[in-house]
């Protein structure tokens, strides 16, 4: 992790609510799918606090992209920069998706909820470039969905939950059911990544969810962004959603 | 003769920019971003005898110009501490203070006698956490409690002691002439601010422990005229801190008394705050002419 600079390459909107932004930054950056950023917003300081925006997927070799959906003052700003606007932000931070291990042609599975969907983008890629045949996207939004265009992968399927009242989850288990998942990666709302730990649960398979806290830091030194984890020697203990996450195997994480 | 060095009655700093405790964990984050042999001490994150797992979460929330914080003492108890955190504090030329909590007045003697041998510059008794269930702040409103809790430590050690003061009383130079009278060689000044955020949709509080203690740009006022006043409270020095970003704040507060700062949250905006603000009061001195920071210390009162 680094302070960095780079500017807006391009800023649009793509539903009311969500904006996607490019990046360049100054100096090529590496990053694995899965990690974040944490930016500051305004040099006058409101907001206070940096805000933590997960990578999206990469365009080039010093090109970012972000999905952000507009939620407070912080977010509301940042959809407002026009291209060449200076950004400055730490990163990259956390530990992203382990893509690690796993069988070339063996079917894996992307659940993305919302915004969540962002760092999977990154992540579908990710998983082309290395060759994985099998991937599969399930995709839901409560309405105006997008993205698709961006998930390379095998096989894509996105619920509009305005025009189709069925939960990511539940479409899973009806139509994707009898697929031999040997992975599966999700972001989402917390209800939905807490469906996704008990559908895997018996199976075996790994899930790894990537969780949203509101942090300060980023930097794993404010202890903000407490998520409960299972622990030997206490009932739980507290890991760091900036370090330690924001990805996580589901199994160990306690949902209250 | 370096003009920022400064002296906290026995425990002298090379320069007056600290890190305040709970900001800075215990220094790893932060020296990947700059040399922390910059500095003039290191606050470590709050340790309890035991350690503690800390609050569930929402632990913080911003709010203008500020931010709430429920962390609760998440530390890995004092004797982790000293095994696994000062070996690594100790590769920097940097004084190294420890601060202290406990839910009994006995827990910080104790903590004392284990700190006894360890290769530490300072203890910074906190009697001001508003985050915990008991202790803490509760110790620090009490001037009687807070003289008896001060005056074990003092008795239990052999390292300067210092006592960082709670805002949330209705006098802080009563119990800022308490902990003097128990032996404290300084006073750190001020913790944060008891506050709430309400989450207007869910119609409840945002942090799950309800209310816990502001910090940030918002108090920085408020801290402000609390070190002008226990500066004319007591003769030990002061080690001012609340809302410090920058070079022009932290001089504020070393002209209303404070013998050396603390910056905060501030550094979760920006890593390089404290080298900045340092660099900043350098360059202050010069263009005042002044030769020592000394000269300026408490200048506002006369």
């Amino acid at each position: 992790m680094r302070l960095l600079t780079g500017r807006v390459t391009e800023n649009a909107a793509v539903n009311a609510q969500v904006f996607r932004m490019g990046v360049r930054m100054d100096e090529p950056f590496e990053f694995s799918p899965g990690q974040f950023v944490n930016i500051r917003v305004s040099e006058y300081d409101v907001p206070l606090l940096r805000r933590p925006i997960s990578i999206s997927r990469r365009i080039d070799e010093t090109t970012i992209e972000f999905l952000v959906k507009v939620e407070g003052i912080g977010t509301r700003q940042m959809g407002q920069w026009s291209q060449g606007t200076r950004v400055d932000l730490i990163g990259p931070l956390g530990r992203g998706f382990d893509i690690e291990g796993f069988d070339k042609k063996a079917p894996l599975l992307i659940l993305g909820g919302g915004i969540g969907t962002a760092p999977l983008k990154g992540l579908a890629q990710e998983l082309a470039d290395r060759g994985y045949e099998r991937v599969y996207v399930l995709n839901g939004f409560k309405e105006d969905p997008y993205g698709k265009e961006d998930f390379k992968c095998f096989e894509y399927r996105v619920i509009d939950e305005s025009k189709e009242p069925v939960y990511v989850t539940d479409y899973l288990l009806s139509h994707w059911g009898g697929i031999a998942f040997q992975g599966v990666f999700a972001c989402g709302p917390m209800a939905m990544l807490r469906r996704v730990k008990e559908i895997f649960r018996e199976g075996e398979i790994p899930v790894q969810i990537s969780l949203e806290e509101k942090m300060a830091c980023g930097v794993g030194a404010c202890l903000g962004c407490a998520v409960k984890i299972k622990c030997g020697n206490f009932q739980h203990r507290y890991q760091k959603v900036c370090v330690d996450g924001p990805v996580f195997d589901a199994s160990e994480v306690i949902f209250e | 003769m370096n003009p920022l060095k400064t002296d906290l009655n026995g425990l002298k700093l090379k320069n007056p920019v600290t890190v305040a405790s709970g900001t800075f964990g215990f220094g790893r984050e932060y020296s990947e971003f700059f040399d922390l042999s910059t500095l003039g001490g290191i606050s470590v994150k709050g340790l309890t005898l035991k350690e503690r797992l800390g609050n569930p979460a929402p632990r913080i929330v911003e709010t203008r110009s500020g931010m709430i914080n429920s962390v609760g003492l998440q530390n890995p108890g004092v004797e982790n501490f000293i095994r696994e955190e000062i070996p690594f504090l100790r590769q920097f030329d940097t004084r190294i203070i420890v601060n202290i909590n406990g839910d009994e007045p006995e827990d910080y003697a104790r903590m004392a006698q284990i700190l006894q041998r360890a290769d530490i510059d300072s203890i910074e008794v906190n009697i001001s956490c508003p985050n915990v269930k008991s202790g803490g702040m509760l110790f620090g409103t009490d001037p009687e409690i807070a003289y008896q809790l001060v005056r074990r430590v003092v008795e239990n050690t052999r390292h300067h002691v210092m006592v960082k003061l709670t805002p949330n009383v209705t006098d802080i130079k009563v119990i800022a002439r308490a902990v003097e009278e128990a032996g404290a060689r300084a006073v750190s000044l001020v913790n944060t601010f008891n506050a709430m955020a309400i989450d207007i949709h869910t119609q409840k509080p945002v942090l799950f422990r309800k209310t816990g203690g502001l910090s940030g740009p918002a108090i920085k006022p408020i801290a402000l005229r609390l070190v002008y006043e226990v500066y004319e409270a007591v003769s030990i020095p002061i080690l001012g801190m609340g809302g410090i970003t920058n070079a022009e704040d932290a001089i504020e507060f070393i002209l209303a008394g404070a013998s050396a700062v603390a910056l905060g949250t501030y550094i979760f905006v920006d890593p390089m705050a404290p080298v900045k603000t340092l660099e900043g009061i350098e360059a202050y001195l010069k263009e005042k002419d002044v030769r020592s920071l000394s000269e300026i210390i408490g200048k506002a009162h006369e």
